[in-house]
């Protein structure tokens, strides 16, 4: 049974616009500090919100795991960029 | 516990220390970056621990009618920090930019005025050219060079400084300088070049002119003026040819005393011979005893004059450079002996002791010129006779060194005379001088005795020596190096 909620498909749609203007911006993203950290939180966030409109579809239990890692591993990613700009980089 | 709740508790960690790190570093980031970016990433941050609560709260199923909310507002979020931060880029970038432009401005602005300093105040005139040669700037220094204010000097140009009475020079130079400084190949070209340029009041001066290339369309030259400096290389020259003309008649006068001098002596010599010949042939005939003391006058008075005439010859010799040293093997110990027997006859009848000590060891024959030698030993003992009044006189010949080839040999001539004090010792080696002028009225002499020797000894390559001491005596003595035979 297919249970996919409007708010997922709405989130994914915007997220997907995010998407879109890194895309476009992507030579003034390079010039953020830890520009790659960032990104990769982004990705990893976005790939959870696929995988929440996806659980809906099948493999829910499995994809369900999965989606609430990315958003974990988004957030431990998140920190470090953190870290490296409030902290380590004060520090040099 | 499953799974899944520990997934979320773990970002939910996460997020809450990023939210301590962007706290905690609060104020030291917003000195770097704008409020408004560190606020968005803040409510980022915090949406982000909000949902990860939402979602391990989801699980536990107590605020699940909230997480539709957070879910649209996350993206929406991130898109917000996203441009926020990309604005704020910009924003930093371009104040960045400006505040460098700035600090240039007033580098610039500073160096400027630096360089006006220098050019307004160097000690030389500059003048600024453009690839016309005509004056876009010229400093203080240059306008008071030329007589020119600044206004005139900026309408015109390099010819109308160069002056009109040499016209084809001047402008040939004008010419060839142009080529030069156009000459693109070599950069940057330096010029260095004497010139006269002309004043605003018609008259002339001399200009050390430094010509460099600047740009393109820029040329600078350095102006000195070189007036007072051409005059004086004019008066030292013409003093310069006075004093050489006054060296020739000089030269040309001295040539003439020695040669008049030489001639002389040569003519004097002979009839004085004949005198002091026929003194002595008088001497034997019988005279009463008046008459012999006479004649004893005359030949004493003969001889000396010959002495002093001969000083004159050897002297004029010198003078003319023709004093020639003829080395030729001689017996050293007869030579020594001779001058000793020369000055004997005078010296015991003078009532002084005279000795010779001669080395045993000395070579029998040594190669060198027997007659100078003779008569710098000759000179010595007849002067040591002259100026002591009582006690004995000394000849010493001495071996110091001596191998197959060479031989070095000490001479040594010694009085108990009147002595030479400090301060004269090195005169009496001087023409015409004697001690003091006292000395010369009691002794007589014409002060030449001892300089023959000096000049001889030179030319012999050995330097004579003084030893003396006032009312003591005197000990002259040298070194020869001589070749064996």
């Amino acid at each position: 049974m297919i249970i996919i909620q409007e708010s997922e498909i709405i989130k994914l749609l915007f997220g997907l616009g995010v998407l879109i203007y890194l895309y476009i911006n992507k030579k003034k993203i390079i010039e953020l500090p830890h520009y790659n950290l960032l990104f990769l939180a982004y990705i990893i966030v976005l790939t959870g919100w696929i995988l929440t409109v996806l659980e809906g579809i099948f493999y829910e239990q499995l994809l369900n795991l999965i989606e609430h890692t990315c958003n974990a591993v988004s957030s431990v990613i998140l920190c470090l960029w953190c870290y490296q700009v409030f902290i380590k980089d004060d520090r040099k | 516990m499953n799974a899944v709740t520990i997934i979320d508790f773990i970002g939910l960690i996460a997020s809450i220390m990023a939210l301590i790190f962007i706290l905690n570093d609060r104020k030291k980031t917003l000195k770097h970056d704008s409020k408004m970016t560190l606020l968005i990433l803040l409510v980022l941050v915090i949406f982000f621990t909000f949902s990860n609560i939402l979602e391990w709260a989801a699980i536990t199923d107590q605020l699940d009618i909230y997480e539709d909310y957070f879910r649209v507002l996350e993206p929406i979020m991130w898109m917000f920090f996203l441009y926020v931060s990309l604005m704020n880029l910009q924003i930093k970038k371009r104040q960045e930019s400006e505040e460098s432009l700035r600090k240039s401005r007033e580098a610039l602005k500073k160096s400027e005025m630096r360089y006006k300093s220098y050019m307004e105040n160097a000690p030389v005139g500059i003048f600024i050219t453009d690839s016309s040669f005509c004056y876009v700037y010229a400093n203080t220094l240059a306008c008071q060079m030329t007589g020119y204010s600044k206004e005139d000097l900026l309408k015109m140009s390099i010819k109308d400084l160069l002056p009109m009475t040499i016209p084809i020079k001047a402008f040939n130079n004008f010419n060839t300088l142009e080529k030069r400084l156009h000459d693109t190949s070599k950069n940057p070209i330096l010029i260095q070049k004497e010139s006269i340029l002309k004043k605003k009041d018609g008259t002339e001066f001399y200009a050390l002119v430094r010509t460099v290339k600047l740009s393109e369309d820029t040329y600078m030259a350095f102006c000195l003026d070189i007036t007072k400096r051409k005059q004086m290389e004019s008066a030292l020259k013409s003093t310069n040819e006075q004093l050489e003309t006054g060296k020739k008649l000089a030269e040309a006068a001295n040539h003439a005393k020695s040669e008049f001098l030489a001639n002389m002596s040569h003519e004097l010599r002979t009839p004085l011979n004949g005198v002091l010949g026929f003194s002595h042939l008088l001497r034997d005939t019988e005279l009463t005893q008046e008459q012999r003391e006479y004649v004893e006058d005359v030949i004493f008075s003969s001889e000396n004059l010959l002495n002093i005439i001969e000083d004159i010859l050897d002297f004029s010799r010198i003078e003319a450079n023709a004093l020639e040293i003829d080395e030729v093997e001689t017996n050293l110990k007869q030579l020594v002996e001779n001058a000793y027997r020369i000055t004997k006859f005078k010296a015991e009848k003078k009532g002084l002791s005279i000795r010779i000590q001669m080395d045993e060891n000395l070579p029998e024959c040594v190669r060198t010129d027997p007659y100078h030698l003779s008569q710098v030993l000759v000179n010595l003992l007849s002067n040591t006779v002259k100026f002591t009044e009582s006690g004995r006189i000394s000849i010493r010949c001495q071996l110091l060194q001596s191998d197959k080839q060479k031989s070095i040999i000490k001479f040594e001539v010694q009085d108990t005379g009147i002595g030479i004090q400090k301060d004269m010792q090195g005169k009496v080696f001087e023409y015409f001088t004697q001690a003091d002028s006292s000395i010369t009225r009691k002794y007589g002499g014409t002060g030449l005795g001892l300089t023959i020797v000096d000049k001889i000894l030179k030319k012999m390559d050995s330097q004579i020596h003084l030893e003396s001491e006032p009312n003591h005596g005197s000990t002259f003595s040298f070194e020869l190096t001589v070749d064996n035979c």
